[in-house]
């Protein structure tokens, strides 16, 4: 295991990266100041902008690192990340395209064929085309192997009948990657006969309903294929592949920056408030705040060069979306203290409205992207050789 | 990274694990000065690591002393390791010349300027390890125009007291009432270029580098056990109350390695106090909750004389308190980024954990 080696050395990302991390930092300084943003928390799933993402388009910031023939611009995965960090800590509204930037591009790029390259990847690259998720179901969560939407292929076209929920951002998105079933379930093999299509959410028989969040907020989804024709060209990959996609697919899914950085927002108004105050005991929680932070970047560091160097790093991603994510829990209650406790922090209304956006919402980061039990039984697993 | 890391780290553990059985431990534990195994141990040359090449020494950076502390530290080595390399290290960034033997070391607050000015010293340091099995002690004091300055004793020089630590390893009371500098093999010198938070850093993350390693043994007896106790027909690992607790164990022992290996990688700078608050106050972390799980999982067994768990659960409580505990190096991270003028969290974050 990557940490775990007695020769794992943390990628060297500082200088190539620092003038990029600049300009996106004035961007969004000078994207806030002028009013046409307004920073929060959970900004990649709460805060869909098509405007703002395609003004990132424009100067190249999503994909930055795809090859220049997919609309990228040919820097290193680290360059992304930097670009992707800046966005997320200053709570910028990303949400239109982060799953297609993070998870739809990267599968096409590797499953895909060229045709679908050439056609979707610019689009992704200008911020103008976004994608959904097709994966959960009504009855499954995290237990993908029993989805029950499937596709029969007849004349070309597949006929895509099921239902898929908890499906962010659908009601904006032009397609969702669905995994269903081209093959009867086979119990001896519950992981074969799956497959993954690139549905169009305009296409006749596809409804798409909202389900509101507890705040009220709507990014949620419930969408539903009544025989749904699906061009026999829109298979992403090989029919029966879908497993071994999804499962490459989560690597990205769990090892992204917003994986600690989702109350980045909040976390850095109160630290803000506590540097430019005196020493005080309060310095206690806040330093902690910074370790846990530091450790984490440096984590998701050595995972994302692991990920660039072609390695499967998928227990590594967990671990650090687990410790991540609990962060981004525990951050929350540990600021909440600050504002009754220091006066430093108390009283600020930024920092009240950052919580009062926050708070609600803080029982979807150990959900979101495999629940963190899930996570802990793959860990124990992969520690106990099995 | 110096190529020095991975060939020192591998002949460690091949010694360590050869050498420094729980046997070795519990007799040093019970009083016992290992000298087979400090003489093996001096192979590894500990005093001469952070020695530049010039000057006779291994020219090792942080990254190996780290690596040879983490070997240390999964072993429970009950020598002054730790404390033998930063000797070293300050003697030779002092200008002063080699000594041979266990060295100990304390960071203190005597005022050592005042010391050279009056040409007499007095001393008072308590937990100091191994100081009177050792063959001189180092003393860093408060900085003086911002560098701190260092003492040398050597032993006779100063009179002790025996304590000891939880798990055994000797913590000494330590006592210098009026010494002058002039008596022999005393020195009391400038550390240029360093300050006295810098020194006390260093020693936190070679306490750090210790409990990431004990993280790793308490890991690997943790699996060890729950894949072995039988309990209700099948091994307690199965159960997903503790493959639950494995799994936390673990992203801490991850946690710990690489905020080590960060703050090792950091260069003196701006930001190197930032990275060792960082490495200690997260190890100090990681270290209460690593011991809370092993022993749960232990059950009964782990908290028996027997059971070898105990040498290191009870030296990783003991090194998380010492060189500065969580709450202290969480003030010196937020003042470290306060005197660095950082604007913002984020923005000192990533200048911190840039390489």
């Amino acid at each position: 295991m990557l940490f775990f080696r007695p020769d794992f050395e943390l990628p060297c990302v500082g200088a190539s990266t620092a003038g990029l991390r600049s300009a996106v930092r004035a961007f969004v300084a000078d994207e806030i100041a002028s009013g046409r943003i307004t920073p929060r928390c959970n900004s990649w799933t709460e805060s869909l902008a098509s405007d703002f993402s395609r003004r990132l388009g424009e100067r190249g910031w999503i994909g930055y690192h795809w090859p220049t023939q997919y609309g990228g611009r040919g820097g290193s995965a680290f360059d992304t990340l930097t670009i992707n960090e800046e966005l997320l800590a200053a709570g910028a509204p990303v949400g239109a395209h982060w799953i297609a930037a993070r998870q739809s591009a990267p599968l096409l790029m590797r499953f895909g064929n060229e045709a679908q390259r050439q056609e979707f990847l610019p689009r992704i690259a200008a911020g103008t085309t976004y994608f959904a998720i097709g994966m959960s179901e009504p009855d499954v969560g995290s237990d993908l192997a029993s989805v029950r939407s499937r596709a029969e292929l007849a004349d070309g076209s597949w006929g895509l009948n099921g239902r898929k929920v908890w499906t962010s951002g659908a009601h904006l998105c032009h397609y969702a990657i669905v995994l269903c079933r081209t093959a009867p379930a086979d119990p001896k093999a519950r992981h074969a006969g799956l497959s993954q299509l690139i549905v169009d959410l305009k296409a006749p028989g596809v409804t798409i309903r909202p389900i509101r969040m507890l705040d009220g907020s709507h990014h949620f989804n419930e969408v539903i294929f009544d025989n749904v024709q699906v061009p026999a060209e829109r298979l992403v990959g090989n029919a029966g592949d879908g497993w071994k996609q999804v499962s490459s697919e989560l690597a990205y899914e769990r090892s992204g920056p917003e994986r600690f950085l989702s109350t980045m927002p909040l976390v850095e108004r109160c630290l803000q408030l506590v540097l430019a105050g005196p020493a005080a005991v309060g310095d206690i929680a806040a330093g902690r705040l910074l370790a846990r932070l530091m450790t984490l970047r440096n984590m998701s560091l050595g995972v994302w060069g692991a990920l660039g160097a072609g390695q499967s790093p998928a227990i590594e991603a967990a671990m650090v979306k687990d410790l991540g994510t609990n962060f981004e829990r525990d951050a929350i209650e540990i600021v909440r203290e600050a504002m009754t406790a220091d006066p430093r922090v108390a009283g600020d209304d930024a920092l009240e409205q950052l919580m009062a956006d926050a708070l609600p919402l803080a029982p979807t980061y150990n959900l979101r992207g495999g629940t963190n039990e899930v996570l802990r039984n793959m860990i124990a697993k992969n520690l106990q050789g099995k | 990274m110096s190529e020095l890391a991975r060939p020192l780290a591998e002949a460690a553990e091949r010694l360590f694990a050869q050498r420094c059985g729980t046997d070795v431990v519990a007799s040093a534990d019970a009083g016992t000065w290992p000298q087979a195994l400090w003489s093996a141990l001096e192979a590894l040359t500990p005093a001469q690591l952070l020695v530049s090449e010039e000057r006779g020494g291994a020219g090792g950076d942080w990254l190996d002393a780290c690596a040879l502390l983490e070997r240390a530290g999964e072993f429970n080595l009950p020598l002054p390791v730790a404390e033998t390399v930063l000797a070293g290290w300050l003697l030779d960034r002092a200008g002063l010349p080699a000594v041979a033997g266990p060295l100990s070391f304390a960071c203190t607050t005597v005022d050592l300027a005042a010391a050279h000015r009056q040409g007499r010293v007095a001393v008072e340091a308590r937990h100091v390890p191994w100081a009177a099995r050792s063959a001189g002690l180092v003393v860093v004091g408060l900085d003086n125009d911002a560098e701190a300055w260092l003492l040398y004793l050597p032993n006779g020089a100063y009179t002790t007291a025996p304590d000891r630590a939880p798990a055994g390893d000797p913590r000494d009371r330590v006592a210098v009432l009026d010494l002058a500098l002039t008596a022999p093999g005393v020195s009391c010198q400038r550390l240029q270029g360093l300050r006295h938070a810098e020194v006390l850093g260093r020693a936190a993350l070679l306490r750090a580098a210790q409990i990431a390693g004990a993280c790793r043994r308490v890991l690997a007896l943790t699996l060890a056990y729950t894949g072995e106790r039988v309990q209700f027909g099948r091994a307690i690992g199965q159960f997903q109350a503790v493959q639950h607790q494995l799994a936390q164990l673990a992203e801490e022992t991850a946690a710990v390695r690489v905020a080590v290996q960060a703050a090792a990688n950091t260069g003196d700078g701006r930001w190197s106090v930032a990275a060792m608050a960082a490495a200690k106050l997260r190890a100090g972390e990681a270290a209460g909750l690593c011991v809370r799980i092993a022993h749960q999982l232990h059950g009964a067994m782990g908290v028996t004389a027997e059971h070898p768990l105990h040498q290191s659960t009870r030296r990783m409580l003991a090194w998380r308190d010492e060189h500065g505990a969580e709450a202290y190096w969480a003030r010196q991270l937020v003042q470290a980024l306060r005197d660095a003028g950082a604007p913002g969290a984020w923005q000192a974050i990533v200048a911190a954990t840039n390489r």
